[in-house]
């Protein structure tokens, strides 16, 4: 019983911090805190994936888990790569770790109980995207440095079908 | 100021045609040419190859009528510049003959344009398939001496390219997802980096169709099946090359860089062709791009409603592509990068690589049963008690991968072994 409050309150505190998040990423046009959010967005996918295969029940979760790993280390490496270039001078480097918020939200992941982890996970995957695909939205509509926007671009269609299958697969579990 | 094509005039449309004596030109003499002349004309071949192509996928993705005759009037007249380059190469030498000269096109080509790169990241992708079309070469060369052509491939060469192993075609061969590189945009970037990228893939593209076509050619096996593994290679680096394009400009101005590009190349080889009659033809061909060029920017102008010169640099072209040795550039590429390979978008030492990486199951799955790049080696050995190499500049700048060396130490060969272990 008491696991099942703490979940019930985790997920609620994820809501909001995800709220949050998604307002903070569709205003965010600077370089400097695109590439910050857009890195630190990969770390906690990539993270909260391997927890997925670790512990997900439905086969089809960590199919879901093992494409997100792929996928978002693909856009870690697109933008390792951006930052290489002429084009995108004196940015910061990626950050090696996730955010207070991203590091809570794994915190809840983890602490889920066994037979609610898939619907956490889901859950936390939906907030997740669609802060992405805000994020992505607006800095390639609207961002200041040319190569980050084609970055943004890019990887936006990609965030795009994650959300609607994560929506899918949360619909029917 | 360098040379604007802009502000030239060029050859107007209607008299650029020419008859069929005029473009059936005498072929040069592959005894007495010069090895980069010959270069040229396998490059520009390759480059009014690319225009012609590019042009045709432009007509297919467009409606408009008056673009669909633009499209076709100019590229009437840039099929009869490819037949009047590509008839300049003699009938008598084999396609293997030919393929090495390809290869010395692109080790140089790709060297000069490494070199000249000004985004680190960029000169990477060059530097990263540079050292792969070296190994080409000398796979080829080895091929060559075992067919008993009665000619080494240093005949074709001269002492301009070395031939040696470059980063072993084997481990050329990776999951498509890692051929895939970050690209550029048309508007942050140099336009010297444009001019490279669109250099470079038509110059990759023309080696890929060419393998795709002569390969099957050969009668004897061995020969057949290096052609189709490099052939191979050749579509991962258009791949590679492709992809560091502007995805993103519309069909007009790509049209229009494709012009400019044309220019910015019979310009060059015009700087630097030593044979009189050949440095004519460049001549003739640069007065009609710019011609082109001006129709393009035309209808840029009138359809987009975007002036060329908004992207295109006021002070003239960058300096003349030029074919000239890169021996040292290439051994001390070869010596900083011929343990790299590719992760999506970035370049990473081989050893970096976790033994369950798709690098490994796409070798196991390619390799199986016997890989045409080590045989042609291991067949010239058996046959004249050694490789054949080509080297000017000293011993190989890897010790593992002199002829005498210790093979096993090669960092692909160390990653390959660790990744059987743990399979």
């Amino acid at each position: 019983m008491m696991g099942e409050i703490k979940d019930t309150m985790n997920k609620a505190m994820d809501a909001l911090a995800g709220t949050g998040g998604k307002m903070s990423a569709a205003m965010t046009t600077g370089a400097d805190g695109f590439v910050q959010n857009a890195a630190i967005g990969d770390l906690y996918e990539i993270t909260a994936a391997r927890m997925a295969l670790a512990r997900a029940r439905s086969a089809e979760v960590r199919t879901m888990a093992a494409n997100m790993i792929k996928d978002h280390t693909t856009s870690t490496h697109h933008l390792m790569a951006a930052l290489e270039m002429r084009e995108t001078p004196e940015l910061s480097p990626l950050p090696a770790e996730p955010d207070a918020r991203r590091a809570t939200m794994l915190k809840h992941l983890d602490e889920a109980q066994d037979e609610a982890f898939d619907t956490t996970y889901l859950d936390q995957q939906v907030l997740a995207h669609e802060e992405t695909v805000s994020l992505m939205r607006s800095y390639a509509s609207g961002g200041d440095n040319a190569q980050l926007r084609s970055y943004a671009a890019g990887t936006l269609p990609v965030v795009e079908r994650h959300l609607a299958r994560v929506k899918e697969l949360r619909g029917q579990i | 100021m360098g040379f604007n094509p802009l502000t030239e005039r060029g050859i107007p449309l209607e008299r650029q045609l020419r008859n069929w004596s005029e473009l059936n030109v005498a072929p040069f003499d592959p005894l007495d040419v010069h090895p980069y002349t010959r270069c040229r004309v396998i490059f520009m071949n390759g480059i009014e190859v690319e225009a012609i192509m590019n042009s045709h996928q432009f007509a297919r993705h467009t409606a408009d009528t008056g673009i669909k005759q633009n499209l076709a009037l100019v590229r009437r007249v840039e099929q009869q510049q490819q037949k009047a380059i590509n008839w300049l190469l003699p009938g008598r030498p084999s396609p293997l003959e030919t393929t090495i000269g390809y290869e010395q096109v692109a080790v140089d080509l790709t060297a000069w344009l490494a070199r000249q790169e000004p985004d680190p990241y960029l000169r990477k992708v060059y530097e990263f398939a540079l050292i792969e079309d070296f190994d080409h070469l000398y796979r080829y060369a080895n091929l060559m001496d075992l067919m008993g052509e009665g000619k080494k491939a240093q005949d074709i060469t001269g002492d301009l390219t070395e031939i040696l192993p470059g980063r072993p075609t084997i481990f050329h061969h990776r999951d498509p997802h890692d051929t895939l590189r970050r690209p550029m945009t048309l508007t942050a970037a140099d336009t010297q980096s444009v001019m490279n990228a669109i250099t470079i893939v038509a110059a990759e593209q023309q080696t890929m169709n060419f393998y795709m076509n002569v390969g099957n050619i050969p009668e004897d096996p061995l020969a057949r099946a290096l052609y189709l593994e490099i052939a191979q290679v050749e579509e991962e680096h258009v791949t590679h090359y492709e992809s560091i394009l502007d995805p993103t400009m519309g069909w007009l101005t790509n049209l229009v860089l494709h012009e400019y590009n044309e220019c910015w190349l019979y310009w060059s080889c015009l700087q630097t062709e030593p044979d009189n009659r050949i440095r004519q033809l460049w001549e003739l061909h640069l007065a009609m791009e710019i011609e082109h060029l001006r129709i393009a920017c035309h209808m840029l102008r009138e359809i987009d409603g975007i002036e060329a010169e908004s992207f295109l640099p006021a002070g003239g072209m960058p300096e003349p592509m030029t074919f000239e040795p890169n021996k040292e550039y290439v051994r001390d590429v070869l010596a900083r990068t011929a343990h790299w390979t590719a992760f999506d978008a970035q370049f990473v030492p081989v050893d970096d690589l976790p033994p369950d990486h798709r690098f490994f199951d796409y070798q196991r799955a390619v390799n199986a049963g016997g890989v045409p790049s080590e045989q042609v080696i291991e067949r010239r050995a058996a046959d004249a008690g050694g490789e054949y190499r080509s080297s000017t500049d000293g011993p190989h700048p890897i010790p593992s991968l002199e002829e005498d060396g210790e093979h096993d130490d090669y960092a692909y060969w160390r990653a390959t072994a660790r990744a059987r272990e743990y399979a």
